[in-house]
């Protein structure tokens, strides 16, 4: 990848969105619906180019090697720092990468395909396509970074643009409150990452993610360092993938226009933080600690966020809480060192998950902007192609064979069991029939019974500018899994999936990992747990729902500790919310003051004598004055104890001669 | 012959701003109804002073004039394009109001002279001649402040300001006397020997904290800032907007020459104060920040804060951390002036109250997106001005080996977090809340809207302009 | 003569010297005080017992208007004060200074004098 020209190609994967946002927001009021032209085009160039990198990593194209060296390297030198070293700005596409690139591009061209029905006729249309664009380069320029500090660069993107997203309809006071909690949650994880990545700069003097893994391994990192540095990275990595403890913002965040969502949970902001994670893979694998933190934190948010979601009444909440919890099984797997497996379940979840929400936009489409789940039902004659789809997304997410999903959670789930860790192992494999049952329930009560609103009753199937990308994404949502079908399993075909994504060799070194081998055994007991809870979800809303009401009538507490989200929020509120403010409402008051009550407290008289003689109204000219003594004060003491006793008595002849001069004041 | 050739060429900045002045005035007493070519004559002048300064940087010109009493290198020549520059869109900003008073010329004047004592102060090296150029450019910034007489709070913040700074002046003059004393030079290079043993003597300790008393007073760090919110909330928004980073980021410069250049020796002590002084100055002004509901009064205690965070760079000044201390003290001055310089110009355009930037993003959504760039980069995102200040400090700071200053760091970064609150409270009352009336666009907004969509540029461009600047920073001469 | 006493005294008689003169004088201060205390009639009165402040009286309300124009003269004179103090000096090495002394010393007046046209212009040599 040396020539110009191909390296040009790689920067326009990157660039292209952002020249479609430029283009967006300084022509958007000429363009009006146009705009969307502009950025499916521009996204299309971008997947296109990706998919060429992608043939360049495998060895397809002349020129390259297939093999763990093929990766896309180049850099330009950016900022000198001096003595203290430099950063430079570059791309470092290796298999992982490529795959991520064609992911990100593809969910990002059926969201912008699907939002031209969905978004029509919107005053902010061009708006809209602006933030979708930009959205999707930042992602892409997280997804191509070889170093932190371009990472973080890209990350922050992100993180802004998402701002946007949250509160695009900004006429709704919710998406206020949603807005603010999501940037202000992800101010504090990216603080971590930060610290992070100073604490590996400073020790290795590189922030490039090959540079540190190799210092680390050389051992210019004490170990604790590198699992405290790590596990900074990974607070990071919870705030954007909503992970725990950091998992408030997301349940909040559904404001914003449901194609967007799509794009957020399954290709852009949600994935960044594990991404992230598997990126930095080399350097984590060098820490257990981390690797075991990753793995804790990972299944019990699968765990947690799943019995959230199954007492929700909004099927975008829903959606929502399954986004945790499925990512909640990519970190699962990455702690526990199936790389391939949990970097699978990212590439599956991208269709799935971006189908869901789709479907969750048509459905709400459909009975006119609401996607209450109150409002809905029945649906199933009125809206075949939604319905149909729904269903294999469900199933794919539920983790049944042979969809999607089925393949990359099963090896998760094996993965823990191999690993030894049992208690992780019950809680994913408990999780597998929580997330079916959320999820059937959500269909169920959506398109099953009869239509509990006026809308819902003249409710017709979307245009087919929708139903198309839903197709796509459908019909991948079944075979995506495919590729990936392991060796084990009998069937005469590679796992294509597994050879070319895999943990570099000094992951698979340094962790000594013994190729996994596919059990029918496991695989049923998932898949078991999967259909019961599809069956538990039938008899509850289906067959017997008096069932569900007595249910929620005998745990009260119960229903609404999981609707509420185990209360965190309120947690949270009054741990540091409320004594936030109140320390701000404090300082308020004294600062109105004047800064009177604490000063006048020390020289009485002084204000005493001052209140009398006060030019002015408000404020206390002399307690400023005798603050700056008392500044002085305080700076001698740090300064030296030696000469306090010297320093002391001068300060304060300083201060009295202040004082006096304050009287006259 | 006390002069040559040198000694004009390294003085062209100032000659410049002195000629200038004096034009200024003497144009505006003259005709008195062409303000406008006043304002025009003040932003040329500032051009020239940062196109000679721009020059001299350039061909790497370095003369030590006045028997080593004032100095022109990379350092103080880099402190004079931020001044010239800051100066520039402040000229520029002030042009309608100061229209308005119908004393345009007074103020420019104003200005003018505060530009002439920050282009000296920067380039001392004699303590009584850092008195006496950093006086210069404080008692006009006293007049400033109390320039706007249709407002009772200008009178109260000029009253307050002239107070406490005639005290904080009299503090920093009677360190320097006493460091005189202590080392009988007052030549930053005759103080460096009474300061180099390690073991100054009592007296020239006592000066170290009184000298750097004063100088904490005239950044406004706290306990020292009191001062602060009155006057930039009774200053006129062009007043408080320069007066927040040109004679700000030159009494940085100044005591960063001070402490580097004059007091090595005794770096363990005036590091620890910083350390400390940086952390409750970080703290009051973000705590005290959070709930202000007048936009002035916040940006004047986030200046506080973020004196906090240039103070942390130098706690940092020690172990081997020194050069990129000095360089984060530099890179975080330019960043702060375009950030803190459109936001207050973002003010005069739109109003102090919170409320009247409700629903900016529907009437002025040019003036909007700037505000929105300008708070981001207050916080620090990147790849906004903000984030560069910030991440140079960083690295500083965790290279210094100390521990009070890895604390310092960990103070700065939480309170990165703590003013999120905010600023981007002032975001969300842009983009969330109904516009109120009348917050329209008025005449003659023209410059003003030039300044804050130019400054805006700048804080976005910043990843770019950083290049040069960490290359200047890095060739500055000091250490 | 003097001298010759003094240098013969030891450094530590001089100080001696000293205070003989100081007791001299507050002994005189306070014998012309008390003898005028005896001497004199004293009939208190309120005008009397003010502060001497050449006439004005030294406590009165600081909002009613008082007239600035004395003050504006006064900094005016200043201009002048300044520009002599610095002249006289000036003037006595004027010749080993030369060229540049001379152009200094214009740069220095033509400063000055702007202050002065700026003052004049905005009518602040009209007493009104």
């Amino acid at each position: 990848m040396n020539t110009v020209s191909s390296q040009l190609i790689i920067a326009a994967i990157v660039g292209l969105p952002f020249m479609a946002f430029l283009i967006c927001v300084l022509f958007g009021r000429r363009l009006k619906e146009n705009a969307q032209y502009v950025g499916t085009f521009c996204v299309l160039i971008s997947l296109v180019f990706s998919c060429f990198a992608l043939a360049y990593v495998a060895g397809l194209l002349p020129g390259n090697v297939p093999g763990e060296g093929s990766s896309i390297q180049f850099s330009v030198h950016w900022i000198d720092l001096g003595p203290g070293g430099s950063f430079s700005m570059g791309v470092d596409i290796d298999h992982w990468a490529a795959v991520m690139l064609i992911i990100v591009c593809f969910v990002s061209l059926m969201v912008q395909i699907f939002s031209g029905g969905y978004m029509e006729g919107h005053p902010r249309f061009a708006w809209y396509y602006a933030v979708v664009s930009i959205f999707t380069g930042s992602m892409l320029g997280l997804v191509v970074s070889p170093n932190f500090i371009q990472a973080y660069f890209f990350w922050e993107l992100v993180g802004g643009t998402s701002y946007l997203i949250h509160g695009f309809y900004f006429e709704k006071p919710a998406a206020t409150y949603a807005a603010e909690k999501a940037f202000i949650v992800n101010r504090v994880a990216d603080a971590a990452l930060f610290i992070g990545i100073i604490i590996f700069w400073r020790e290795t003097g590189t922030t490039s993610f090959s540079g540190i893994a190799s210092a680390a391994h050389a051992g210019f990192i004490g170990s604790t360092t590198l699992t405290a540095a790590s596990l900074f990275v990974f607070l990071g990595a919870t705030g954007k993938s909503a992970q725990f403890p950091l998992h408030v913002w997301l349940s909040n965040a559904m404001q914003g226009p449901t194609p967007l969502s799509a794009l957020i949970h399954a290709a852009a902001m949600i994935v960044s933080g594990v991404y992230l994670v598997s990126r930095t893979y080399n350097i984590f694998v060098q820490s257990p600690t981390a690797m075991e933190v990753v793995a804790i934190v990972g299944a019990f948010t699968a765990f947690m966020s799943a019995t959230m979601a199954i007492a929700q009444k909004d099927i975008k909440q829903i959606i929502a809480y399954s986004t945790i919890s499925q990512f909640g099984y990519v970190m699962l797997g990455l702690g526990e060192g199936a790389f391939t497996a949990g970097v699978f379940h990212i590439y599956n979840h991208a269709l799935f998950k971006s189908l869901l929400f789709l479907l969750a936009a048509s459905l709400g489409y459909a009975v006119g902007g609401s996607s209450d789940m109150g409002v809905m039902g029945g649906l199933k004659k009125r809206m075949p192609v939604t319905y149909w789809a729904f269903v294999i997304a469900g199933l794919s997410l539920a983790g049944i064979f042979p969809f999607s999903g089925f393949w990359s959670k099963d090896a998760i789930i094996a993965a823990a069991y191999d690993e030894g860790h049992y208690v992780l192992f019950a809680l994913a494999l408990f999780t597998v029939f929580l997330t079916a049952l959320y999820i059937f329930r959500g269909i169920f009560i959506c398109f099953w019974g009869e239509p509990r609103s006026e809308e819902a009753r003249k409710a017709v199937e979307v245009p087919s500018i929708m139903t198309v990308p839903m197709i796509i994404l459908a019909f991948l949502s079944i075979v995506s899994g495919w590729v990936g079908i392991p060796k084990g399993f009998g069937l005469p075909i590679k796992d294509v999936f597994g050879d070319f994504v895999q943990p570099s060799s000094f992951a698979q070194k340094t962790l000594h990992a013994t190729p996994q081998n596919f059990s029918f055994v496991m695989a049923g007991i998932s898949v078991l747990f999967g259909v019961i809870g599809i069956w538990l979800a039938y008899t509850v809303v289906v067959a017997r729902p008096q069932w569900a009401t007595a249910v929620g009538r005998t745990f009260p507490r119960v229903h609404a500790f999981l609707l509420n989200g185990w209360y965190f929020d309120l947690v949270y509120d009054r741990l540091f919310v409320r004594p936030a403010k109140a320390l701000g409402g404090a300082v308020r008051d004294f600062d109105l003051r004047g800064f009177g009550g604490l000063v006048s407290g020390i020289g009485g008289a002084v204000s005493w004598s001052g209140e009398r003689l006060r030019a002015l109204q408000t404020g206390g000219v002399q307690n400023y004055a005798f603050a700056v003594l008392l500044g002085a004060l305080i700076i001698a003491i740090i300064a030296s104890a030696q000469y306090s006793f010297l320093v002391v008595a001068l300060v304060v002849a300083f201060s009295v001669v202040a004082a006096a001069v304050g009287a006259r004041l | 012959m006390p002069y040559s050739a040198e000694t004009f060429v390294g003085l062209i900045p100032e000659i410049i701003a002195a000629i200038f002045l004096l034009l200024v005035l003497m144009v505006g007493v003259f005709a008195e109804r062409a303000a406008g070519l006043v304002s025009g004559i003040t932003a040329l002048g500032t051009v020239l002073i940062f196109a000679s300064s721009a020059w001299l940087l350039a061909s790497g010109f370095h003369g030590s004039f006045f028997g080593g009493g004032y100095v022109v290198d990379g350092f103080a020549l880099y402190f004079k394009l931020v001044v010239a520059g800051s100066a520039f869109f402040a000229s520029l900003a002030a042009t309608r109001w100061a229209q308005g008073t119908g004393d345009a010329t007074e103020y420019l004047t104003l200005i003018l002279s505060v530009v002439l004592g920050a282009l000296l102060l920067v380039s001392m090296r004699d303590l009584f001649g850092v008195f006496l150029a950093l006086e210069l450019a404080t008692i006009p910034s006293y007049a400033m402040v109390a320039f706007d007489r249709s407002r009772r709070e200008s009178a109260e913040g000029g009253m307050k300001y002239i107070i406490t700074g005639a005290v904080a002046s009299s503090v920093l003059l009677y360190g320097i006397v006493l460091i005189y004393g202590a080392s009988s030079s007052a030549n930053l290079s005759g103080v460096a020997k009474a300061f180099s043993s390690g073991h100054a003597s009592p007296v020239a300790l006592l000066g170290l904290i009184l000298l750097l008393s004063g100088f904490a007073f005239k950044v406004s760090a706290a306990p020292f800032h009191f001062w602060t919110p009155d006057a930039y909330q009774g200053a006129p928004t062009s007043a408080a907007a320069f007066l927040s980073v040109a004679p700000k980021a030159a009494t940085f410069a100044i005591l960063l020459r001070i402490l580097v250049e004059g007091m090595p020796g005794e770096a363990r002590v005036w590091t620890a104060i910083a350390a400390v002084l940086a952390i409750v100055t970080m703290f009051t002004g973000n705590l005290f920040a959070l709930r202000q509901s007048n936009v002035r009064r916040m940006l004047a205690y986030s200046s506080v804060a973020h004196s906090g965070y240039v103070l942390t760079a130098f706690a940092a000044l020690q172990g081997g951390a020194k050069a990129e201390a000095v360089q984060a003290v530099m890179i975080y001055s330019a960043a702060y002036a375009a950030m803190n310089l459109g936001a207050f110009l973002v003010i005069d355009l739109v109003g102090e109250d919170t409320k009247s930037f409700n629903g900016l993003i529907r009437t002025r959504p040019m003036v909007a997106a700037s505000m929105f760039l300008f708070m981001a980069a207050l916080v620090g995102i990147p790849p906004l001005s903000g984030f560069w200040g910030k991440l140079w400090i960083i690295i500083a700071g965790t290279g210094s080996g100390s521990i009070l200053t890895y604390v310092t760091v960990g103070v700065l970064v939480v309170n990165t977090v703590l003013s999120v609150p905010y600023y981007f409270g002032i975001v969300r009352n842009m983009i969330f809340e109904e516009p109120v009336a009348g917050t329209g666009e008025t005449k003659g907004e023209g410059p003003l809207k030039f300044s804050v969509y130019a400054l805006a540029i700048i804080t976005v461009l910043f990843f770019i302009i950083i290049i040069p600047l960490a290359a200047v920073a890095g060739s500055s001469g000091l250490l | 003569m003097t001298l010759g006493l003094v240098q013969q005294m030891s450094y530590g008689a001089l100080y001696l010297y000293v205070g003989l003169f100081m007791l001299l004088v507050a002994g005189f201060v306070s014998a012309v005080l008390m003898l005028a205390r005896m001497l004199s009639p004293s009939r208190r009165s309120a005008s009397k017992s003010k502060v001497y402040e050449t006439g004005e009286s030294s406590v009165t309300d600081p909002w009613r208007p008082f007239p600035v124009r004395y003050y504006v003269f006064a900094l005016l004179f200043l201009i002048f004060d300044v520009e002599t103090a610095f002249l006289y000096p000036w003037a006595v090495i004027y010749r080993t200074l030369g060229v540049y002394g001379f152009v200094e010393m214009v740069v220095f007046v033509v400063i000055l004098a702007a202050g002065l046209v700026y003052a004049w212009k905005k009518g602040a040599l009209k007493w009104v």
